[in-house]
């Protein structure tokens, strides 16, 4: 693929602090943190559907809502080219390497909204993310309206008429007067993508958006942000915890757990070839499809819950719950290796320098 | 013309959703009664209202702790007020030594077994020049044919608007004519008795009870004959002219002080309740609104921007409220209105206590508003469709204006409407502590009727309290309809 990135993520870090008691300030404690995402660093190539998997609690929804920029990361860059519709908007001195931005600096108002503009979120509750006391119409018409596209009422009339109907929900006319409370789960869902749509985005950050619906909807969802992608050139930054999903979807994969990237690389090498025994162990626990085996309890290589990202583990975060736990993993975090083209794992067990120390 | 054209679209649909209940249909009707009452009360009103209400020579003419005229449907017995105008009658005329002398004869019916409360000469003449003095005697012949000789007898001045009080002025006279009318009685008559109300001896049918071992009266009725003496020391002038000059005169009349009065009774000075409860409603309604809309409006954005911002702000506005709500409300007011009331002594003093009570009532009234406003906007402030504006680029105003106002909107509606009557009523428990700022309103004259009226002087006492719980009804009412016209889940 000879497309460029689209966006560079490094070293982002999100700390959310922890409110101390009062016995912990007089005595002098230092603040505690939950470090929700703890410095991972990954590529968006243009036009590519990029996953980030992991169960919950590892910090896989704050990573996209620091891209989406809903909340402020605490560390970190992301280079972010801009598309070329908003490009020349953009003060000459805040770019980068030509058409990069970096999300996290201080931006100025009118430059953060034009990256609004570029940049959308889809949350993964469609129940949640659409105003009850708004018709459809007023919530999708709410960013016409602050973006200033459109000028007249007959104008964006019209372009919500056509988002619905990109979305699948037609007569549009029918649909624009309802509230959020007459209309289906897969329905709505279909909204929040249209409002994420309707101001032409050149990156969404898909928040697990299928895993509220009917298994049966998913697949009609999944498929029409594949199609949308098709017309529109999107790239995608696709979280979910379904690897099912994720195969289906996603052009590369990056596992995280409690806040770190531990396997990166192409969808097919991470599924089939899993390096990292984290991996390993999410994939074994996929339920089998096949009724013959259906009775059989897989043995899960790893045991035991997730900590808590206030107080992770030393080292590698995963070797209290690793079969293959060796002493370097108690002390030293493991870099990321490459394995094979594209493929990279963070695990001491490919490390040359492991074993030679 | 498009906003306008929608707040009329959006008013004519909320006035359909009220109409479409009983509750609302009720509160709009009297809400919209109270409202014309009240401009119409405020527009009629004197300029100096208060001086006139409080100290007006206006009620002299009015019975004391009078029922309404229409009480003598409910048993009272109603002595009409009778006003005879002394100007247009013609006096017998009599000249003796350099003293003109009119007799004016008046003849009184009186029809129910009750006696009048008083009675009251009043003049304003202007006398011609040569005319020393004037002495007014007044004698009656009372049905019974028995004469009380001059029980008023005095000389008076007839320049400036006097007032003669048969009943206050000179009782003395009427011991003195009853002591002479009613011999045989002489021995039995207690004076101090006759002095306590002397209307009962002049209206009164006087026999010895052996009961009571004293004189008793029953209402004797049947044609008084007032002969009224006016007796001027004059050189070189002519009776004409002095005719001419009562004839011109601003006032020259007798009145025969009824019992029952107007539409609403009179309280313990003469003051007309009716005038005084129709000038209340304006005062009851400015007070209740602008206290509620003010004190609501604070607390709304003071909530707001507590719960949206956080921080400092938040923290600032939240003591700010804990400290407000820990100071008792009605001793401040108390403390303020007494040293305004002591402080200012001059005319536009009602209007500075009443701003100094709305004031405090504001300043002390939006807390626990901000509090439930803040922890709402706190919690809609984390819905996911709020972020969902944010991604989308909503300004931090367009977010608190478009997703949280609409959801507050009925807390708002229904703190607004509730905060009406509770701003009345604590006007209202204000007065009745004893802090008058002047004004007419209804917790003053409930004060007053708590002061200086009995338990059987209902005219006095409720009507008043029916008004405040009229205006405290149409404002719950107003708040149930309005309720489900804000929340939508209760819409059919």
């Amino acid at each position: 693929m000879l497309s460029e990135v689209k966006l560079k993520v490094d070293n982002l870090k999100k700390y959310f602090p922890i409110r101390r008691s009062i016995l912990e300030v007089l005595s002098g404690k230092p603040p505690r943190h939950v470090k929700a995402v703890d410095g991972i660093s990954f590529e968006v190539i243009e036009g590519e559907i990029f996953c980030l998997v992991g169960e919950s609690g590892c910090g896989k929804t704050t990573a996209g809502r620091l891209i989406a920029r809903l909340i402020e990361a605490t560390g970190g860059d992301a280079l972010y080219k801009v598309s070329k519709n908003i490009r020349d908007l953009i003060p000459e001195r805040l770019l980068v390497n030509g058409d990069y931005i970096n999300l996290f600096r201080k931006l100025p108002s009118e430059v953060d909204k034009l990256l609004r503009l570029d940049i959308q979120i889809i949350f993964q509750d469609p129940y949640g993310s659409l105003n009850p006391r708004m018709t459809l119409g007023s919530i999708l018409e709410e960013p016409l309206i602050i973006h200033s596209i459109g000028s007249t009422k007959e104008e964006r009339q019209e372009i919500i008429y056509r988002a619905l109907s990109e979305v699948k929900l037609n007569p549009p006319e029918e649909f624009v007067d309802r509230y959020p409370h007459m209309i289906s789960g897969g329905q709505r869902q279909r909204i929040a993508i249209a409002r994420a749509m309707i101001l032409n985005p050149s990156l969404v950050v898909a928040d697990e958006p299928v895993s509220m619906l009917d298994v049966s909807i998913r697949a009609e969802i999944l498929q029409l942000m594949l199609d949308l992608k098709k017309i529109r050139n999107l790239s995608y930054i696709f979280i979910t915890h379904d690897l099912a999903v994720a195969n289906y979807i996603c052009g590369r994969i990056a596992v995280m757990y409690l806040g770190k990237i531990v396997e990166v690389g192409p969808t097919e090498k991470v599924i089939n070839n899993p390096k990292h025994p984290y991996t390993i162990a999410l994939i074994s626990a996929v339920p089998e499809p096949d009724p013959s085996n259906r009775l059989k309890i897989r043995e899960v290589p790893i045991k035991g819950e997730i900590p808590s990202a206030a107080a992770v583990p030393s080292g590698c975060r995963l070797h209290p719950r690793c079969p293959y736990a060796m002493d370097v993993c108690k002390s030293k975090e493991p870099p990321m290796i490459e394995i094979e083209p594209g493929h990279q794992v963070a695990c001491w067990l490919y490390s040359k320098e492991a074993s030679s120390s | 013309m498009s906003v306008l054209s929608k707040i009329f679209e959006s008013w004519s649909w909320v006035r359909k959703e009220i109409l479409s209940q009983l509750s609302g249909k009720l509160a709009l009707a009297l809400l919209i009664a109270l409202i014309v009452t009240s401009i119409y009360a405020a527009l009629v009103m004197p300029p100096d209202y208060t001086k006139y209400w409080d100290v007006g020579s206006k009620w002299v003419d009015n019975p004391l702790n009078a029922p309404p005229a229409w009480a003598s449907y409910l048993g009272y017995t109603c002595v009409p007020q009778t006003y005879y105008d002394l100007r247009s009658l013609s006096p017998a005329v009599s000249e003796v030594s350099g003293r003109l002398t009119f007799t004016y004869n008046i003849t009184y019916n009186l029809e129910v077994r009750e006696y009048p409360q008083n009675m009251r000469i009043k003049a304003n003449i202007v006398v011609p020049q040569g005319v020393r003095n004037a002495r007014i005697r007044v004698d009656v012949i009372k049905p019974d044919r028995a004469r009380l000789p001059a029980i008023y007898d005095r000389y008076v001045d007839l320049t400036n608007t006097s007032v003669i009080e048969l009943n206050m002025d000179k009782p003395e006279g009427i011991v003195t004519a009853i002591m002479s009318a009613y011999r045989e009685l002489i021995e039995k008559l207690r004076v101090e008795e006759i002095y306590v109300n002397p209307m009962k001896y002049i209206f009164g049918n006087l026999s010895y009870s052996e009961d009571a071992e004293s004189v008793v009266t029953t209402p004797l009725l049947g044609k008084y004959v007032f002969i009224i003496t006016v007796d001027f020391r004059a050189f070189n002038v002519q009776a004409e002219t002095i005719l001419r000059s009562i004839q011109r005169s601003r006032e020259f009349s007798l009145l025969v002080i009824g019992t029952c009065y107007g539409l609403m009774g009179t309280d313990y000075k003469g003051r007309d309740l009716a005038e005084g409860l129709f000038f209340g409603f304006p005062i009851a309604l400015a007070i209740g609104l602008l206290v509620a809309l003010a004190s609501t409006a604070i607390g709304v954005v003071a909530g707001l921007i507590s719960g949206y911002y956080g921080g400092f702000i938040d923290e600032f506005i939240q003591r700010t409220v804990d400290v407000m709500g820990s100071i008792p409300l009605l001793p401040i007011l108390i403390l303020v209105a007494q040293s305004i009331a002591k402080t200012y002594t001059g005319e536009d003093k009602p209007i500075i206590m009443l701003t100094a009570i709305f004031a405090v009532l504001i300043v002390f009234s939006w807390g626990g508003l901000t509090i439930i406003i803040r922890s709402m906007t706190l919690s809609i402030k984390s819905e996911l469709y709020v972020e969902a504006a944010k991604a989308v680029g909503a300004s931090n105003l367009r977010i608190i204006t478009k997703h949280i106002l609409p959801q507050i909107v009925p807390y708002i509606a229904a703190s607004l409407v509730y905060s009406t009557p509770s701003a009345i009523l604590t006007e209202a428990g204000l007065s009745v502590l004893g802090i008058r700022h002047g004004f007419p309103t209804w917790g003053n004259i409930l004060a007053e009727a708590r002061q200086n009226g009995t338990i059987s002087q209902w005219w006095w006492i409720l009507p008043p309290g029916f008004l405040i719980a009229i205006v405290s009804l149409t404002f719950v009412l107003l708040g149930l309809a309005l309720e489900r016209v804000v929340e939508p889940k209760l819409r059919r």
